[in-house]
C-alpha cells in the first residue's frame, strides 16, 4: 500500500509538472515570436514561423522606431506618469492605510468600506465624467491629467491597512508615550516596517499604470503627450500589411515593465499574495 | 515623582461592556502599586487610563494635582513598560532608547549620557547596537526598562512586564524591578495576574475581580485579612482551603461544627456579637494550607481542632511537602514544612490552628468580624 501511495504522489507530480510546463510555453511562446519578429528585415510575414525563426536577423528596425514616431518623447511620459503615480500612490495609500489601521475615529469603519467598494468600480464606469471634468478644468492634453486620478488607489489601501493591521498597537502606543505624534510615528515607526508592503504596492503600481491604455488614451489627445501603450497602434495604423514594426515598438514598450519584473519577482509574487487579487 | 489619585473612574467599551467599575485609589509618590486579579478583570484598562490609551468614560483621574483626563500620553510624564516590550524592531538598541528623549529635542550629549547611564544600570551597555531580534526576552524586557528610565518620568507603568519570561528569569527580574524602583524612586503602577509578584514586590496592593476593586492593602494584611472570599482564594499558594461549618454554642463562646471536628471560635478571630448572629447558620470557614498541621509534630499547640484527612497524593518540593486529601466531600491542601510521601488513601491526624482560621458569610462571601 505504502508504494501504490508513493507511486500516486510521483504519478501526480508528473502530471503537474507537465501542466505547469505547458501553460509556461503557452504564455512565453508569444513573447519569444514578438521578439524573433523584430529581430526580422522590414517586411518579413510573420505568420511563417519557420522564417521568423531562421535568419537573417537585424537590428534596423529598431533604429526605425524614432524616426516613425517620437518614440522618446512618449518613454519620457510614461516614465514620468508612472513614476510620480507610483510615488503619489505609495504616499497616499500608506498615510490612508496607517490612519484606518492604527487611529481611531468615528466613521473609520464606514470610511474603508467606501473605499474598499472602490475597487469594484471599474475604470469604464468612471472615465467619461473623469474626462468632462478635466475638460472642464482644462487640463486636456497635460502631464496633471494623465498622473492624478490614478492616485486614488483602493488596492493600496487595503494592501498597506491589512500590513499596518499585523504590526502591533502596542508598537504605536509605545510611540506615543514617547511623546510622538501621528505623523512622526507614521514616519518613524509605521513606515520603516512596512518595506515590503510598500515594494508590492509600487510594483503593482508601476506595472499598471505602464500599462494603463484607456485613460491616457483619451486623456492625450495630443500625440506629444502619449504614453508608450496609447502610441503604439499608430505603428499599427501606419503599416497594416507589415507586423515587423509594431512588434519591435512592442518589445521596446514592454522592456521597462519586464525589467521591473525579473528585478523584482519575489516582491511581486509576495504582492499578490498579499492583495488576494492579481495586479 | 507624583502621586496618582483615581476618583470614581468608570471605562464602557463599545458593545457596552463595563470593564472598570467605580474605580477609587490614591497612589501615594514613589510608592510600588500593583494591580492584581484574573484576567479580564480590567487592569489593563485601569493601566491605559492612567497612560492616556484609553478613554476615562466617567470620573477624574489625577497625576499629581493636575486633573489629566483630556491631556495625551506625552504630557503625563508617564513611561510605560508593555507585556511584548513592544520594542521598535527597525531600531538598534541605542534607537529604541534614544528615540523618546529625540523627540523631545533633548540635546545629542544629554541623551548619550542618559542611555549609557540607563545601559549601565540594566547592564546592557554591550548591546546598545544590536536589533531587538537579536535579543534574548530577558535582554528586551531589559531594553524596555531602559527606554523607559532615559525619560526620568513621573510614574512608571507596567503591564505585566514579566509574563512572557521563564520562571527562573521571571523570579531574578521581580527582585530587580523592586531595586530599580528603590534607586529611581519613582511611582510604580505595575499590573499582573500573578499573585506571587504581587505579594513579593507590592508597597500595597489592589485586588480586582470584574472590573471591581476587592480589596486594597499591603501584602501581608491581604495575607492575614483578606476581606472577602475572592481575596482569601486569589491570595497564597497553595490556595486557602474553605470548608462550611456550623455555628454552635461552645461553654462561653462559640464554635464552628465541621463534621467530627469543632473548631473554637476564639474573640480574636471573630466577636462574639457577630458570633451569636450566626448561630446555628452555614459559614465558610477558610484555613491556610500552612496551618493544617500534622498533629504527631505538634502536640502541644492551642486553640486547636483535630481533623482526620485521607491523603490522596503529596506533592514533593524539597523542603516542603503539599498533602491533598477529602474530608466530608472538601478538598483539603495541607502545607508541611518537610519531606513526607504517604502511602495513597492513608488517613492522616491534622491539627487546625484556630488562630489563623478566617470566617466569611456563606452568602455575601465577606470577611466575618
Ligand atoms: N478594546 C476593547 N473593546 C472592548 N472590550 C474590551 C477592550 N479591551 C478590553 N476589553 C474588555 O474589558 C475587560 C477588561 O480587560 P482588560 O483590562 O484587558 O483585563 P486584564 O488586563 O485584567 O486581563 C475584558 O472583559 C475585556 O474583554
Ligand atoms: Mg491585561
Amino acid at each position: 500500500m505504502d508504494t501504490t501511495q508513493r507511486k500516486n504522489i510521483s504519478v501526480f507530480r508528473v502530471l503537474l509538472y507537465l501542466i505547469a510546463i505547458t501553460v509556461a510555453l503557452l504564455w512565453l511562446f508569444p513573447i519569444v515570436w514578438m521578439i524573433f519578429s523584430s529581430l526580422k528585415p522590414f517586411g518579413t510575414p510573420v505568420a511563417f514561423l519557420d522564417r521568423v525563426f531562421s535568419p537573417p536577423f537585424t537590428l534596423d528596425n529598431y533604429f526605425l522606431l524614432p524616426q516613425r514616431a517620437p518614440i522618446w518623447r512618449w518613454t519620457f511620459n510614461s516614465v514620468l506618469v508612472a513614476g510620480v503615480v507610483t510615488a503619489g500612490v505609495l504616499v497616499m495609500s500608506s498615510l490612508a492605510g496607517y490612519a484606518l489601521s492604527k487611529i481611531k475615529f468615528k466613521g473609520s469603519k464606514i470610511l474603508f468600506v467606501v473605499i474598499a467598494a472602490g475597487l469594484m468600480v471599474p475604470i469604464e464606469a468612471i472615465v467619461i465624467p473623469l474626462f468632462l471634468t478635466i475638460i472642464d478644468l482644462n487640463l486636456l492634453n497635460t502631464h496633471v491629467s494623465l498622473i492624478v486620478p490614478s492616485f486614488a488607489a483602493p488596492l493600496g489601501v487595503l494592501i498597506m491597512k491589512q500590513y499596518y493591521d499585523s504590526i502591533p498597537n502596542e508598537l504605536v502606543e509605545a510611540a506615543a508615550i514617547d511623546g510622538s505624534s501621528y505623523f512622526r510615528t507614521w514616519f518613524s515607526v509605521c513606515l520603516p516596517l512596512s518595506r515590503s508592503a510598500l515594494a508590492a504596492v509600487g510594483i503593482i503600481t508601476f506595472t499598471n499604470s505602464w500599462n494603463n491604455f484607456l485613460w491616457p488614451f483619451l486623456a492625450a489627445q495630443n500625440s506629444r503627450m502619449f504614453t508608450l501603450p496609447v502610441g503604439l497602434p499608430v505603428f499599427q495604423d501606419l503599416h497594416v500589411e507589415e507586423f515587423t514594426m509594431p512588434m519591435t515598438a512592442s518589445v521596446f514598450a514592454s522592456i521597462p515593465a519586464l525589467l521591473v519584473f525579473i528585478f523584482f519577482q519575489k516582491q511581486i509574487v509576495r504582492g499578490i499574495a498579499m492583495s488576494g487579487i492579481k495586479g | 515623582m507624583a502621586s496618582i489619585s483615581l476618583k470614581n473612574i468608570f471605562k464602557v467599551y463599545p458593545g457596552n461592556v463595563t470593564a472598570v467599575h467605580d474605580f477609587n485609589l490614591e497612589i501615594e509618590d514613589k510608592e510600588f502599586i500593583i494591580l492584581v486579579g484574573p484576567s479580564g478583570c480590567g487592569k489593563s484598562t485601569t493601566l491605559r487610563m492612567i497612560a492616556g490609551l484609553e478613554e476615562i468614560t466617567k470620573g477624574e483621574l489625577f497625576i499629581g494635582d493636575k486633573l489629566v483626563n483630556d491631556v495625551a500620553p506625552k504630557d503625563r510624564d508617564i513611561a510605560m513598560v508593555f507585556q511584548n516590550y513592544a520594542l521598535y524592531p527597525h531600531m538598534s538598541v541605542y534607537k529604541n532608547m534614544a528615540f523618546g528623549l529625540k523627540l523631545r529635542k533633548v540635546p545629542k550629549d544629554v541623551i548619550k549620557q542618559k542611555v549609557e547611564e540607563a545601559a549601565k544600570i540594566l547592564e546592557i551597555e554591550s548591546l546598545l547596537e544590536r536589533k531587538p531580534k537579536a535579543l534574548s526576552g530577558g535582554q528586551r524586557q531589559r531594553v524596555a526598562l531602559g527606554r523607559a528610565m532615559v525619560r526620568d518620568p513621573a510614574v512608571f507603568l507596567l503591564d505585566e512586564p514579566l509574563s512572557n519570561l521563564d520562571a527562573k528569569l521571571r523570579t531574578s527580574m521581580r527582585t530587580e524591578i523592586s531595586l530599580l524602583h528603590k534607586r529611581l524612586g519613582t511611582t510604580f503602577v505595575y499590573v499582573t495576574h500573578d499573585q506571587i509578584e504581587a505579594m513579593t514586590m507590592g508597597d500595597r496592593i489592589v485586588v480586582m475581580k470584574d472590573g471591581f476593586i476587592q480589596q486594597v492593602d499591603t501584602p501581608q494584611n491581604l495575607y492575614e485579612n483578606p476581606c472577602n472570599l475572592f481575596v482569601a482564594g486569589f491570595i497564597g499558594a497553595p490556595q486557602m482551603n474553605f470548608i462550611t461549618a456550623i455555628v454552635e454554642k461552645a461553654g462561653d463562646g462559640f464554635a464552628a461544627k465541621f463534621g467530627s471536628s469543632t473548631l473554637p471560635l476564639l474573640p480574636s478571630r471573630i466577636s462574639p456579637d457577630t458570633a451569636s448572629k450566626y448561630e446555628g447558620k452555614e459559614v465558610t470557614v477558610g484555613i491556610r494550607p500552612e496551618n493544617l498541621l500534622v498533629a504527631s509534630l505538634n502536640p502541644d499547640l492551642k486553640e486547636a481542632a483535630g481533623i482526620t484527612v485521607n491523603v490522596e497524593l503529596a506533592e514533593l518540593m524539597g523542603a516542603e511537602t503539599y498533602l491533598y486529601g477529602e474530608v466530608n466531600g472538601f478538598n483539603l491542601i495541607a502545607k508541611i514544612p518537610q519531606f513526607h510521601n504517604p502511602k495513597p488513601g492513608e488517613a492522616m491526624d491534622f491539627v487546625i490552628d484556630c488562630q489563623k482560621i478566617h470566617l466569611f458569610d456563606k452568602e455575601t462571601e465577606m470577611r466575618l468580624v
